[in-house]
């Protein structure tokens, strides 16, 4: 555990680069500044104590100056180095969220198919966050406390041995109470957090069925439930309070305790003449900023331990395989040279079967072969493997045998990159992008110009409505200005389709969730396609497989 | 929100007095090592042990007072919230539903839950810090006065400054903190765009032109989050030197008082030693502006939510009259309806029609013409603005609102599942349902046997944590809810979607056995269902086009016939 927990962390630190060494230096530079800082403070107190006690001002004022003068050094030198450590540290982590989104868009079609997206991406943020915590603030925070620490006892031990002995002492046991409390603060601190979930969760369960609350007798259990929970969050803080109050007491014990008997003990020194009321005095300032320097430690170590759990969990998701660049084909060795002639796809007995579902398989010595610039209709049963087959042509699995080739080329020799630049794929459900809908068009060819966007929208029967829309093509999409129908979408979708000009189309159920009117509105612009390209059309309804040239049964 | 404040204000005085009694208790500790001081610089002998006693007390004292004011803060922090969630959950629950439709449920949702843990800091950080803070430079002030009046001035002469320069910074900070927020969110929704969209990203091959932008998004917040800092640590340094300057001119001060002779040098140590505790409060009052702002952002969206009306209680009409048959189940008359949100662009425009008891009654038309607003008005989420409306042969303003949602149950594809058990998404038709009655109700739903089939059966969750469940199956569990309410007028929103043959079946079948002897309303998006109905009205332009049965309309050769035709 130790171990890998290091090895985690060392790892996440290689994230850095050759900028690691300029971020340490950072950190340790900005330390001693605030150290300085601190430092001249306590000399000027000693100072002004020492010519109040001595009666000899001479020289005070110059000291004084000089004091302020390495105080503003101090400062100075921090706000220089810190300011390189947050660039550092922030450009870091946000090397970090570059390798964990682009990750996250490279993984095999399956991941997305069996983790829900929503779910996997807010624990990605969230776990990306903590992580990147460490760079802009854990690490440093740990760091600072622990080098100040160090660095602060330097001068307490010159003013006094035996003191500074005696208030480490103290400090210790402060240390030892505050960590004995840290666990039990710690489980209460979870369970406050998890009944605030419960809480919100409550919350937005009245949020958003609203609708069935005004129509169904539920208003009233909701809200008990919630005014529940609601009373539960504050019982449980009222015992955390006490906890957390326990702690603060004690800690002011020690604070006062310390304090007191400290300057009790320093005066009893004073008068014994080992040491002088302002190295007394200065020593004692000192003490204030190691006691909390020294309690940090124990305070963010865990906390940075936390983090590290975080990053553990970045690394477990980077080391994901991805999906490759060329899927390796069991039967590559066998696959028979086609001349192409006029077949745009030609599909060789092909086996398949999803990963992790036992043996049965949705395809089973599969063929078919698709003449060029044909309109094939597939159809056949739900689940007998139709969907499957658009999965198997974009290149999303590898089939487990046979061989597909388009126009010719033999997958098992191309890029999937290559394969998906010969298809354009119109899903039943097509998702269209938080931007405009020119954007969301152009996303099918990379820097289209607007008469091709507006081309290719005519082609789909979609410029009509478009141009009514009060922002027309430049009406923003996505979740915030949903207001498009299904059908609408779907036509925005095959425009996308339609501006990428590939040899192949595949529509995937595209008019199955449509009302009469829009379906035939889609119906119209794939057959308005029909004779410029190959399409293939998946689909149940006689309705929308009636313009096919051929119709293929897939599975029974 | 300031209600509850004001109403536990005890326990923030209680907090106060502690926190008061905590520093008298660290300025009288200091006073008497002092006066220690003073005695032994003088060579007289010192007796430590008649300090002791008096010093424990101190300390004891001290403690709990440390421990009572803690208490006090945290109990006044947790009371207030718990009031304010409370107060603000019975509220949300009294709003017109309107509120939520045009606003957008989600993210209300979002910016709520961000603005109640904002308050909370306010209540539980935020503002007992402040009050610490003047307390203990209230307490060093009185202390500095009883010396010299003068050093007050002194004190707090960089004040204006520090005022000012906090002001501004702080200001410029919220700026950017504010355009880092939006960064954020923006490469969030990139994020969550490019991986919902993966089917599309992947087959147009859009990795890199995705990754490009989000990559662009995060320098951005990367060169926002640097600049913030330049400012905070300026802010930082500033906040130093402005506090640390004037304290040095008081110790110079009582320097030169102790020369004098008006102060002993003992008085002078716990001078310093008190000057030395508020160097950190004294910035912290000023420059807490920062924090105070950006949750003011937050108390001011709560309190506006607060500001919003409640849904009235409507007429007087509480329980569903007794009918004669004559009486049509809804009338309308020349409804005119448009959203505020709508730019007055109007949905409904003089819409007529009536709906007899018992019988079924199918609303046609395109997409977009207000079939679904006919729904909402229905139910009173939102108020006709013209004409009348009669439920059961009174106008719908006499109606109690709870009473006239009574009438109605919904069945539709879209319905919200809440995050629980099956068995609790169907009891909510009925208040106090059975177990015996869920069953029931999900049996004629045709919905049961997949019930049982699952590894947990009716205590399966479904949700974000649970089964997903498919559109038909939605559906289905709608439908065993309309089986609790047991309501006499059915809204039935057909679904577009289509499902297997199966399924569609089952439902069908549901469908009719709880149509029975019930009035059916039911908005059509594909022709082919409603042929039975007794009345269908085809809506365009937000009125009724044309009336009649399925035979009576396809003779008309209007919009029905071509609809059908197209279909």
């Amino acid at each position: 555990m130790e171990r890998s927990i290091f090895k985690t962390f060392s790892r996440f630190m290689r994230l850095m680069g050759g900028r690691l060494p300029i971020y340490l230096a950072a950190i340790l530079i900005s330390t001693i500044g605030d150290s300085i800082r601190r430092i001249a403070d306590s000399y000027l107190i000693k100072n002004i104590i020492t010519a109040a006690q001595t009666g000899n001002t001479e020289n005070i004022l110059l000291l004084v100056l000089g004091n302020l003068g390495a105080f503003i050094f101090g400062i100075l030198l921090w706000r220089f180095s810190i300011i390189r450590y947050n660039i550092e540290g922030k450009t870091a982590a946000g090397k970090v969220e570059k390798l964990v989104f682009s990750k996250a868009m490279r993984l095999p079609m399956s991941y997305y198919e069996q983790n829900h997206s929503s779910d996997f991406m807010s624990r990605l943020i969230f776990d990306t966050q903590r992580a990147s915590d460490i760079f802009t603030s854990r690490l440093r925070r740990l760091l600072a406390a622990a080098i100040s620490t160090v660095i602060y006892l330097i001068p307490m031990f010159c003013f006094s041995w035996e003191l500074t002995l005696c208030l480490i002492a103290i400090s210790a046991l402060a240390f030892v109470v505050n960590s004995l409390f840290a666990k039990p603060l710690k489980t209460a601190g979870r369970k406050l957090s998890d009944k605030n979930n419960i809480i919100l969760e409550k919350l937005t369960s009245i949020l958003s069925g609203m609708e069935l609350i005004k129509i169904f007798p539920v208003g009233s259990k909701l809200s008990k439930e919630y005014g529940e929970s609601n009373k539960e969050y504050f019982q449980i803080q009222k015992r955390t309070n006490h906890l957390s109050a326990g702690l603060e007491g004690l800690n002011c014990m020690f604070d006062l305790t310390g304090a007191l008997a400290f300057l009790g003990l320093g005066v009893w020194f004073v008068s014994q003449g080992k040491i002088t009321l302002g190295e007394l005095t200065a020593l004692y300032s000192l003490y204030g900023t190691f006691r909390y320097a020294f309690l940090d430690i124990g305070m963010y170590l865990p906390q940075m331990m936390n983090c590290l759990a975080n990053a553990e969990k970045i690394f477990e998701f980077l080391d994901l395989e991805e999906e490759p660049e060329q899927w390796k084909f069991d039967s590559a060795e066998e696959h028979p040279v086609i001349s192409c002639g006029d077949t745009a796809l030609s599909i060789n007995n092909i086996d398949f079967s999803y990963p992790g579902v036992g043996d049965r398989k949705i395809l089973d010595n599969f063929s078919m072969e698709v003449k060029r610039n044909s309109f094939v209709a597939v159809t056949g049963e739900s689940g007998c493997g139709k969907s499957t087959l658009a999965k198997l042509l974009l290149g999303f699995y590898p089939p487990e045998k046979g061989s597909i080739s388009v126009n010719g080329m033999e997958y098992a020799e191309m890029t999937l990159k290559d394969i998906r630049e010969q298809i354009s794929y119109v899903p039943q459900e097509p998702y269209l992008y938080e931007a405009s809908i020119a954007e969301n068009i152009a996303y099918g060819k990379y820097g289209a110009s607007r008469e091709e966007i507006i081309a290719a929208a005519k082609a789909a029967n979609a410029h009509d409505f478009i141009e009514k829309l009060p922002n027309g093509y430049d009406t923003m999409l996505g979740e915030r200005g949903n207001t498009l129908s299904g059908g609408e979408r779907q036509r925005i979708a095959i425009a996308r389709a339609i501006i990428r000009n590939t040899p192949v189309m595949i529509l995937d159920e595209a008019t199955s969730a449509l009302d009469n009117e829009s379906e035939t509105l889609v119906q119209d612009a794939i057959k308005s396609l029909k004779g410029g390209r190959t399409i293939i059309m998946i689909a149940h309804r006689p309705s929308s497989i009636a313009a096919a040239d051929t119709v293929v049964r897939v599975g029974g | 929100m300031v209600k509850a404040g004001l109403r536990n204000g005890y326990m923030l005085l209680l907090f106060i007095l502690f926190s008061f009694g905590l520093n008298k208790m660290i300025i009288m500790g200091n006073d008497f090592i002092a006066k220690a001081t003073d005695l032994m610089l003088s060579g007289q002998p010192v007796d430590f042990s008649s300090f002791i006693v008096p010093l424990l007390w101190m300390i004891a004292l001290g403690t709990l007072a440390a421990y009572l004011k803690s208490i006090s803060g945290n109990h006044y922090s947790a009371m207030v919230q718990r009031d304010v969630c409370a107060s603000l959950g019975e509220h949300i629950m009294k709003l017109p539903f309107s509120y939520f439709d045009e606003k957008g449920t989600g993210s209300i949702i979002t910016r709520l839950i961000s603005d109640i843990s904002e308050m909370g800091r306010f209540f539980s950080e935020i503002l007992p810090e402040l009050l610490v803070n003047i307390v203990i430079v209230a307490t060093a002030t009185s202390y500095v006065v009883e010396m010299d009046a003068a050093l007050m001035i002194v004190l707090f002469a960089s004040y204006p400054v520090m005022l000012v320069t906090a002001d501004k910074l702080s200001k410029q900070l919220a700026r950017l903190m504010k355009k880092l927020r939006t960064y954020m969110d923006s490469r969030t929704e990139l994020a969550y765009d490019a991986i919902q969209g993966i089917t599309v990203g992947r087959s147009y091959n859009l990795y890199k032109l995705q990754k490009e932008k989000i990559y662009t998004v995060i320098d951005n917040m990367v060169a926002q989050g640097c600049k913030s800092t330049r400012i905070s640590s300026l802010a930082f340094v500033i906040r130093n030197i402005l506090t640390t300057i004037p304290i040095v001119v008081c110790y110079l001060f009582a320097l030169h008082e102790t020369m004098q002779g008006k102060i002993t040098v003992g008085e002078m140590l716990a001078f310093t030693v008190i000057l030395s505790r508020i160097l950190h409060p004294i910035g912290g009052v000023v420059f807490c502006i920062n924090d105070i702002r950006e949750t003011g952002v937050s108390l001011k969206r709560i309190q506006e939510i607060y500001r919003q009306p409640e849904e009235g209680k409507g007429g007087s009409i509480h329980k569903i009259p007794e009918t004669s048959g004559s009486v049509p189940a809804v009338e309308w008359k020349d409804v005119d309806f448009r959203y505020a949100a709508g730019n007055g662009h109007p949905v409904l425009n003089g819409m007529s029609f009536s709906v007899e008891a018992g019988e079924q009654t199918a609303f046609a038309g395109g997409s977009g013409e207000g079939k679904t607003t006919i729904f909402k008005l229905l139910c009173g989420f939102y108020e006709k603005q013209g004409g009348q409306y009669f439920l059961f042969g009174h106008p719908f303003e006499e109606w109690g609102l709870e009473a006239a949602r009574s009438c109605f149950s919904e069945v539709s594809q879209n319905v919200f599942l809440f995050p629980e058990t099956i068995r609790q998404n169907v009891a909510c038709g009925k208040e106090n349902a059975t177990d015996e009655e869920v069953v029931e109700a999900c049996k004629n739903a045709n919905i049961h046997d997949f019930i049982i089939s699952l590894p947990d059966g009716y205590e399966t969750l479904v949700g974000e944590r649970g089964v997903r469940l498919s559109g038909g199956q939605r559906q289905r569990i709608s439908i065993a809810r309309a089986f609790l309410k047991d309501a006499p007028i059915l809204l039935l929103d057909e679904p577009t979607a289509s499902v297997d043959v199966e399924s569609e079946e089952k439902i069908q079948e549901a469908v009719e056995r709880i149509a029975a002897g019930r009035t059916v309303i039911v908005i059509a998006h594909r022709l082919s269902t409603i042929k039975k109905a007794k009345q269908i009205y085809v809506v365009s332009g937000g009125r009724i086009a044309e009336a009649g049965n399925h035979e009576a309309l396809l003779e008309k050769q209007g919009i029905y016939a071509e609809m059908y035709a197209k279909g």
